[in-house]
């Protein structure tokens, strides 16, 4: 685990880019169902239960996030886009 | 840049057979020692003890302290030389599984196991010059992670304290901790540091020591008993004195971005992200300050958080 949920936000240890990431309370849920079981529709599935948000708009944001993620190198892609029916995991 | 391409003529260290330079040892009290330093050469022993002062004993019957540090002989012509006009010192630090390789000026060092508590340091100075710098800088790495080992941090930190208790002010290199302690200190504060403290895990509130390994200040003596926590601060340069709490995320991030050589050791990783959780936590609230400052405004606002200390010391 490289990352901690405090004070319900997301802090990220990135030792190879030496830095420190703090991702806010959305980022900090994708990050912990990001287990390297769950793909990204399940991941959106999650999501869309807990908020109350079209799932439309809960789909567009998590995979703008993912993106943002795997730009960072936070995460990586494990088959197929974040969008697709690939999985990612931290 | 390959490890060790800077400093070391092989571009690796040296043979570990190689000799001790003596029979000599002594062991420091640093904060979560005593540290073994043994092989020395009765002249490499002699700047250790002028270099750590009352820190610095004779090592206890039976030997066997951990952390151990072993000094060895390297071979001639095993470093190469470095001009060092304008040049910002730094180590090369190459983390492995099972050990940590060290190259510096003058140095060459292993770490080994999985909490990095044995080391062997390679020099080439029998004691007359840079030897009691070479051993400080595989000193603090044994520190760090010693530390963290109990729970503990090293922290890129000035400690300052005042009526019992102690304030820790955070920053990167040039963050103004040396300019806050010397303000503290014209005030009548006593610095623990101000560059380098350790924090560590009680059953309560952490306790701040001083650690000898200072910027541009003396530091107390290392055998000063630890202090109460009164204040994390992140230390920023700003044209007005403000101190605002930090959330939650914020300060441990920001602990974690001070706490230098186990901050980069992937091998290490979880046992920081517990130990900084756990000491934020524990902290008096918010956790962490930022302190954003004027050069002589940063030790006026910190102290407010010592006031109770303060109050108590007056009241005894």
């Amino acid at each position: 685990m490289r990352f901690r949920v405090v004070g319900g936000e997301g802090v990220v240890l990135r030792q190879e880019a030496r830095e420190v990431l703090v991702v806010n309370e959305t980022g900090a849920r994708v990050l912990e169902l990001l287990d390297g079981r769950r793909d990204v529709a399940a991941v959106h599935a999650v999501l869309a239960a807990e908020r109350d948000g079209a799932p439309e708009a809960v789909r567009r944001d998590l995979e703008g996030f993912l993106d943002e993620l795997v730009g960072a190198g936070v995460v990586e892609q494990v088959g197929g886009s974040p969008g697709g029916g690939g999985g990612s995991r931290p | 840049m390959r490890f060790g391409e800077r400093f070391l003529t092989t571009g690796d260290l040296p043979e570990p057979a190689a000799p001790a330079w003596g029979d000599a040892a002594v062991a420091l009290e640093l904060p979560g020692g005593p540290y073994l330093v043994a092989g020395l050469a009765p002249a490499q022993a002699a700047a250790l003890a002028r270099r750590f002062g009352a820190g610095c004993a004779q090592p206890p019957r039976g030997g066997g302290a951990t952390p151990h540090l072993a000094v060895r002989r390297a071979p001639a012509g095993a470093f190469l030389a470095v001009d060092t006009r304008g040049w910002e010192y730094t180590l090369d630090l190459a983390p492995g599984a099972g050990e940590l390789r060290l190259a510096g000026l003058g140095l060459a060092a292993r770490v080994s196991g999985a909490r990095r508590e044995r080391a062997v340091l390679w020099v080439a100075d029998e004691g007359d010059g840079t030897f009691a710098g070479s051993c400080e800088n595989v000193l603090r790495v044994l520190v760090a992670h010693r530390l963290l080992t109990l729970g503990g941090l090293m922290l890129h930190a000035a400690g300052v304290a005042e009526g019992g208790a102690a304030v820790v002010a955070m920053g990167r290199s040039g963050a103004g901790k040396s300019t806050f302690a010397r303000c503290a200190a014209a005030r009548g504060a006593e610095v623990l540091s101000d560059d380098l403290v350790a924090l560590l895990p009680t059953s309560g509130v952490p306790r701040v020591a001083a650690l000898p390994f200072t910027g541009d200040l003396p530091a107390a003596p290392p055998a000063a008993r630890p202090v109460p926590l009164a204040g994390l601060l992140r230390l920023e340069q700003h044209p007005a004195d403000t101190l605002q709490a930090l959330g939650a995320a914020e300060g441990l991030a920001t602990l974690l971005a001070c706490t230098p050589v186990v901050n980069v050791d992937p091998w290490r990783r979880d046992d920081l992200l517990a130990a900084a959780t756990a000491l934020r936590a524990a902290a008096p609230a918010p956790g962490v300050w930022a302190l954003r400052c004027t050069p002589s405004g940063g030790w006026r606002l910190a102290a407010t958080l010592l006031a109770p200390a303060r109050s108590a010391a007056l009241a005894c």
